[in-house]
């Protein structure tokens, strides 16, 4: 009797004990450099372009770019997995710099998540209005390493300090008539005066385009010849230790 | 004499000892509370970060659906009760009154498809939703060390310790039901 009874708390002790840690079973993977294509989803260009860049930001300013694809984020929902992602591999240096960008192929989800130390340049609204612009047509066609390229160019850039443009959505862009107006102009001015200047030398010419910026990156100026695939040589050090609070946007395409 | 020196000596030894220990078991708590209240700071701070973006937010929302009364109330009023409250259990009650307000009022979003596309409501709902999933994980790290908090003065030989500086449980922050719900933009 006094034998059974103890069998029996032992049994149920067993079943709490494991019931308990299944929660803590959902361990994320190992960081294995900035870019981390579980996911198997990213073109060797992207791939090689993202790492380029993350290695620009974190030398220039210190940043440090997470670029993550994951199949899927069960069991949890995708932005509960990236703020669990970013804290367990502490992306960012000693200011919470860290910028983390996730892309659940299954969910059909984008994450982006700033360190708290970003909060302040990257405020979610303008993370939000990046991925719309930037990230979205891109995701929509299946294209997520190109989605994934141009978003990061624009965080960086916005990180250097520049100013990103949110497209208007209510006011007609009239920016591409403006410009082909003045290219018929000239043509028609030209015409008139029968004068073609040789190879074109007009200074005038390539305004088109819609209201888009492109954004400027300064590429690698490394003197020496570039690694096509931009691995960092010695393996990955890890992250430097930073935090975030479970800020962002993201959206679902 | 001799015999009595030695045990006053062991008395005191373990006086000494047993003191150094409450002593110590003491600091504990006082930084096992510290920390509790350090996280309820930062629940606090994002609370507020919310409240300061909802007037922003309604007057939006006002620009395209200035008829629905009703729910501009029911949120200004939910706010300046979260803004009035002091203690942990009054601001977790008005927050979760804000809560259902505020998901009414992105309900009705739904019905202005010009709403819907303005560029400066697309911000502030992300904005928004990103400060509720920062409340979400300042909640769940809230939690975490009052679970921290709980277990141990309930322990022996803390839970005697606890009970002579009236050292009580704390409560949970829990979610309100609905406000898992992150209001997602999409389109």
């Amino acid at each position: 009797m006094e034998k059974s009874r103890k069998f029996l708390s032992l049994g149920v002790f067993l079943v709490c004990a494991f019931i308990l840690t299944g929660s803590a079973w959902a361990a994320f993977p190992k960081p294995q450099g900035f870019v981390n294509d579980f996911a198997n989803v990213l073109d060797r260009r992207s791939q090689s372009e993202l790492e380029i860049l993350a290695e620009q930001l974190k030398k220039d300013q210190g940043i440090e770019l997470a670029v993550v694809t994951v199949a899927t984020t069960e069991p949890m929902d995708p932005k509960e997995y990236t703020t669990g992602l970013f804290n367990d591999w502490k992306i960012g240096g000693p200011e919470d710099s860290g910028l983390l960008l996730l892309l659940a192929v299954a969910e059909r989800a984008i994450e982006v998540e700033p360190g708290y130390g970003l909060e302040g340049v990257l405020p979610d609204g303008l993370i939000g209005a990046v991925i719309d612009q930037e990230g979205m047509p891109h995701f929509k066609e299946g294209n997520y390493g190109a989605g994934l390229t141009a978003m990061a160019k624009a965080y960086a850039s916005i990180l250097a300090g520049e100013e990103f443009e949110i497209a208007e959505e209510n006011k007609p862009d009239f920016g591409w008539l403006f410009s082909f107006l003045i290219f018929l102009l000239i043509v028609l001015l030209l015409r008139r005066n029968r004068f073609y200047p040789p190879r074109g030398s007009g200074g005038i010419g390539g305004g088109g385009g819609s209201g888009r910026r492109t954004i400027f990156i300064p590429g690698p100026t490394i003197g020496g010849p570039r690694m096509p695939t931009g691995r960092p040589s010695g393996g990955f050090g890890g992250f430097g230790g930073g935090r975030s609070g479970g800020g962002g946007a993201g959206r679902r395409f | 004499m001799k015999k009595g020196t030695i045990v006053l000596i062991v008395i005191a030894a373990v006086i000494i000892l047993l003191g150094a220990r409450v002593i110590s078991s003491y600091n504990q708590l006082v930084e096992l509370e510290q920390n509790v209240e350090g996280r309820w700071a930062q629940v606090e701070n994002q609370l507020q970060r919310r409240a300061d973006l909802i007037p922003n937010l309604v007057e939006t929302v006002k620009g395209y659906a200035s008829h629905e009364q009703q729910v501009f109330a029911d949120v200004a009023e939910a706010r300046s009760r979260l803004l009035a409250a002091r203690t942990p259990e009054d601001q977790m009650e008005a927050n979760a009154s804000l809560d259902s307000a505020l998901g009414r009022l992105l309900a009705i979003s739904e019905a202005y498809p010009q709403l819907k596309a303005d560029t400066s409501f697309i911000r502030l709902q992300d904005e928004l939703a990103g400060t509720e999933n920062r409340i979400a994980t300042e909640r769940m790290r809230f939690n975490e060390s009052v679970q921290t908090w709980n277990t141990t003065i309930r322990r022996f030989p803390m839970n005697l310790l606890a009970g002579m500086f009236g050292k009580e449980p704390k409560r949970f922050f829990e979610a309100s039901p609905g406000a898992q719900e992150v209001p997602q933009v999409s389109f």
